[in-house]
C-alpha cells in the first residue's frame, strides 16, 4: 500500500469514529457532538458563551 | 509538495480568470457604486439574463421572506429597494462568473457555496441584532471566502494539497489532544502550498474587480479583528462564521468551529435573549436557501 493510500485510509478509518452531525435528539449525543464541534476552539469567553447557546438550543427546541 | 505559487503569480492567473465580458464589467461596477442610477442599474441587470434569471430567485428566496412573487427587476427595485437589488444582483453575478462545466471542480464549487450561503443566513440574522444593514450583511457573509473560490480555480491540486494537509493536521491534532484551532491550521496550510492565504487572495480579487470597501475589506479581515481597518462588518462576518460552524449547518462529520476574536464579540455587544427563535430561523431559511438557490 502507498503511503497516501494509508493516510487516505486512515483519515477514512477515523472520520467513521467522529460523533455524527446534530441531527439526533438523545441529549447525549447533541453534548459529544458540539463537544466535538468545538474541539479545537480557544476556550475564551465568546467561544463559551456561543457553545451555551447552541447547546441550550439544541437541547431546549431540537429535543 | 509542489513550490508556493506567490502572490504575484496568482494575480497574474488571477487576472486572466476572473476577467469578464464588457457587459457583465459595466453591471458589476454599477453594482459596486455607492449610489447607482436606479434606470441604468435596471437596463444592465437587465441585458444580462442569466444574472436577470438568478437575481429573481434571490429575490424570491428566504432570504428576503417576502409575501409576494417578483417577476421583474422593475418590480424587484419597487418592491426591495435599490440597495437590495444591488446586493442580490451582485450575489447573482459572482456566483455566476465562478460557475464551472467541469465535473470534477463541481462538489468542490457547491461545497463552497452551501459553506459561503450559510455564512450569509447567519450574517443576514445577526445583522439585524447588530442593527447593520441586513443586504449588505447578506452580500458580505456570501462572499467573504470568495478568495478560497479562486484558488480553487486557479489549481485544483493545490486546493486538494491543503485539504489534505489540514485534514492530516486535524487528526493528529485529535489523537494528541491538541487544541490547535482549526482556522489557524488553514491559514497555516493555505500559506505553506501557495505562498499566501484566502484572505489575501480576496483581497486581490476585490482590488481587482472594484468591489465596494465594505465587501474588500471582509473578505480580507474576517480572521483578523483587531487589524486598524476591522469595522463592525467585518467582526459580524468573523461571528457569524463561527456560528454557522456552531449550528453543523454544513452537517460535515469533521466540521469544527473557529476561534471567535474577543474584539469583535465584544465589539457586536449582540442580544442572545431569543437566541432560540434566531437560531431556529437561521437552520430554516438556511435549508430553504439552499434548495432554493443551489439547484
Amino acid at each position: 500500500m502507498k503511503p497516501d493510500t494509508v493516510t487516505q485510509a486512515s483519515l477514512v478509518a477515523a472520520t467513521a469514529l467522529l460523533p455524527p452531525p446534530c441531527a439526533a435528539s438523545d441529549p447525549a449525543a447533541i453534548r459529544q457532538r458540539i463537544e466535538w464541534l468545538f474541539r479545537g476552539a480557544a476556550p475564551t469567553e465568546p467561544i463559551q458563551q456561543l457553545r451555551e447557546i447552541v447547546q441550550r438550543y439544541r437541547l431546549e427546541v431540537r429535543s | 509538495m509542489t513550490q508556493p505559487m506567490g502572490l504575484d503569480e496568482f494575480v497574474r492567473r488571477m487576472g486572466k480568470l476572473v476577467a469578464m465580458s464588457p457587459v457583465r464589467a459595466r453591471l458589476l461596477q454599477c453594482l459596486a457604486e455607492e449610489s447607482p442610477e436606479i434606470a441604468t442599474l435596471k437596463e444592465l441587470v437587465e441585458s444580462d439574463p442569466v444574472i436577470a434569471a438568478r437575481t429573481l430567485r434571490v429575490a424570491n428566496s428566504p432570504f428576503f421572506g417576502l409575501s409576494h412573487e417578483i417577476e421583474s427587476i422593475a418590480h424587484a427595485v419597487s418592491l426591495v429597494g435599490l440597495r437590495s437589488l444591488q446586493a442580490m444582483a451582485l450575489a447573482a453575478a459572482v456566483m455566476e462568473q465562478f460557475k464551472t462545466s467541469d465535473p470534477a471542480l463541481q462538489s468542490a464549487h457547491q461545497a463552497h457555496w452551501r459553506r459561503s450561503m450559510a455564512v450569509a443566513v447567519c450574517t443576514q440574522a445577526l445583522a439585524r441584532k447588530a442593527r447593520l444593514p441586513v443586504d449588505a450583511a447578506f452580500t458580505a457573509g456570501l462572499l467573504s471566502d470568495l478568495g478560497r473560490l479562486v484558488m480553487l480555480a486557479i489549481d485544483p491540486v493545490r486546493h486538494q494539497q491543503v485539504k489534505e494537509l489540514v485534514s492530516q493536521s486535524s487528526t493528529a491534532a485529535v489523537s494528541e489532544g491538541s487544541s490547535a484551532s482549526g482556522t489557524y491550521r488553514v491559514l497555516e496550510a493555505e500559506r505553506a502550498v501557495w505562498g499566501f492565504d484566502h484572505c489575501e487572495a480576496g483581497e486581490q480579487l476585490a482590488r481587482q474587480w472594484q468591489l465596494p470597501a465594505m465587501l474588500r475589506r471582509c473578505m480580507a479581515l474576517h480572521h483578523q479583528c483587531d487589524h486598524p481597518e476591522a469595522d463592525a462588518m467585518v467582526w459580524l462576518v468573523h461571528v457569524s462564521l463561527a456560528l454557522a460552524h456552531a449550528l453543523d449547518l454544513l452537517q460535515d462529520p469533521q466540521d469544527q468551529v473557529p476561534d471567535i476574536q474577543v474584539v469583535a464579540w465584544d465589539g457586536l455587544r449582540l442580544d442572545w435573549s431569543d437566541s432560540s427563535k434566531l437560531l431556529l430561523e437561521i437552520e430554516e431559511r438556511y435549508q430553504s436557501a439552499c434548495q432554493q438557490l443551489m439547484s
